[in-house]
């Protein structure tokens, strides 16, 4: 099944063309390692799915619902739909971004319970067609108002949907082997730790692709390990993932393809062993000579 | 005069000081987080003029600006602010909301786009990155100087008296004035004193209780 399909993908920075002509497909359960030089344009592609960079043109498809294309590309989304888009896709960045406030349980489950909260919200008070905090205040109360056992109706069902955020939650912290670590904060963590809470954050939303910007580049050597072990594990769990890397052994084992990206464009793109032992282009060939 | 109603003067006139420092505070902490939006905004004629309002309240002293709020409407509009308070709190909330402003937008420019992207991608909104990711970590890196334009205000305050408000000093320099005895304004010296002490405590301990992360 397609989960993915991106086509004629284009971003300019000012006159710098950054992403000429992307396109390519992904099946559920694949997992792709895009591979290449820096200024390639790995990392634009990623933020460019991820909707933290607009694409110029260009179409991206996710399991059948067009989320961009640019016969609208005038139109700006508002944040709403925005971050509904942006929910399809789970990002893991180079310098893990936890929030250093909160512990590590809190990390993961903080997002699902602002999305619980709303959801909540919106079934017991109907649907705030403005969304301003003034509305939201006035609906809130009014619902408050209109039925007092609807209030506690909401905080009986928000402690329900939080107790299942939270027990999700744990079996990730189980599942990256951090259970030991539950109310530890960032700065406690090793670089190695910090990645995988930053792994388990983004699987708490369920995407339905999950992105690496290159996830070890930020790593000590020694801690690249246990990152690169987390992912080859959900692969397992059949996740499906677009993994931009410099770890070329590790792309040749877990990628079920390759893209090798060079100027914006995708040069190459195939199975390991079609690109690492036979590629096609000069440039592949110069790049993979390199490691 | 004993030294018994001295102390009673005194701690009238220190009442007021108090009552004007904690006013000030609870309205221009706000107001300065408000006014560093607009010197952030992205629309630019909002930006302008914010920045320079802040320019034009930090480039003048303090004690013109009481003047001109408590003389100003009267001499222009035949409008009197009948309470000196009301006037020298306008004067206060304005100019500290302008050097809060400053210290908020250095702390909010501080932090990192990444914690900015981390939520964006985790889908939420801007009003939930703002107040649940980004706040609390500027708060924290703007303690210390917060704490500095505190403890300022406490002595700021005495430039009140420019308008005859009856603050802590007024009352010391009128006892001073009217009974020919020295020692009240060393005496109001110690209030001040042990005041900016205590706030030091009191910031120290906040600055100790925020530091569970780094």
């Amino acid at each position: 099944m397609t989960i993915l399909e991106v086509t004629d993908l284009k971003k300019s920075f000012d006159t710098l063309e950054v992403l000429k002509d992307i396109s390519f497909t992904m099946q559920k359960s694949e997992v792709l390692a895009i591979i290449g030089s820096s200024g390639s344009g790995k990392t634009t592609l990623l933020r460019v799915l991820n909707f933290l960079e607009k694409a110029d043109s260009g179409k991206i498809v996710v399991a059948g619902k067009t989320l961009y294309d640019c016969s609208n590309c005038s139109i700006q989304d508002n944040e709403q739909d925005l971050r509904k888009k942006r929910l399809h896709f789970g990002l893991v960045f180079q310098s893990f971004n936890l929030f250093p406030q909160y512990t590590t349980l809190r990390n993961i489950t903080l997002a699902s319970d602002l999305l619980s909260k709303e959801r909540v919200k919106q079934s017991l008070f109907g649907k705030d067609t403005k969304k301003t905090v003034g509305s939201k205040i006035k609906s809130f109360f009014k619902g408050a108002i209109a039925a007092p056992n609807l209030f506690k109706k909401y905080r009986a069902e928000l402690a329900k949907e939080y107790d299942a955020n939270r027990k999700k939650a744990l079996a990730l912290l189980d599942r990256i082997g951090l259970t030991d670590k539950v109310d530890a904060y960032p700065f406690q963590l090793s670089g190695g730790q910090q990645q995988r809470v930053a792994i388990a954050r983004a699987l708490a939303l369920e995407p339905d692709i999950l992105c690496f910007d290159e996830p070890t580049s930020a790593l000590d050597p020694e801690l690249t390990g246990e990152v690169l072990r987390v992912i080859k594990d959900l692969k397992d769990y059949g996740a499906t993932m677009i993994v931009v890397t410099h770890e070329m052994e590790f792309a040749r084992e877990v990628a079920d393809r390759i893209i090798f990206m060079h100027d914006g464009k995708i040069e190459e793109m195939g199975t390991p062993t079609q690109v690492f032992d036979s590629p096609k282009s000069l440039k592949t060939k110069q790049f993979i000579a390199k490691y | 005069m004993t030294f018994l109603q001295v102390s009673k003067d005194l701690l009238e006139g220190f009442g007021t000081t108090l009552l004007l420092f904690i006013l000030t505070l609870i309205l221009s902490l706000p107001l300065g987080l408000i006014v560093s939006f607009g010197s952030m905004s992205k629309f630019k004629p909002l930006r302008w003029l914010t920045r320079s309002m802040v320019w034009v309240i930090r480039g003048t002293p303090l004690m013109l600006q009481i003047i001109i709020v408590f003389y100003a409407p009267g001499l222009l509009f035949g409008v009197t602010l009948s309470k000196r308070m009301t006037a020298a709190l306008i004067a206060f909330v304005i100019n500290y909301a302008c050097y809060f402003s400053e210290i908020y937008r250095g702390g909010i420019e501080s932090i990192s786009k990444g914690q900015y992207e981390a939520g964006q991608v985790l889908g939420m909104t801007k009003g939930q990155i703002f107040f649940k990711i980004v706040l609390f970590q500027v708060i924290k890196r703007i303690m210390a100087p917060i704490s500095n334009e505190v403890i300022t205000l406490v002595k700021d305050t005495a430039l009140a008296r420019v308008i005859a408000f009856p603050e802590l000093i007024m009352v010391a320099y009128n006892i001073v004035a009217g009974y020919g005895i020295l020692y009240p304004l060393f005496y109001a010296g110690v209030f001040y004193l042990v005041f900016s002490g205590l706030l030091t405590i009191l910031f120290s301990h906040i600055e100790a209780k925020l530091d569970y992360y780094r």
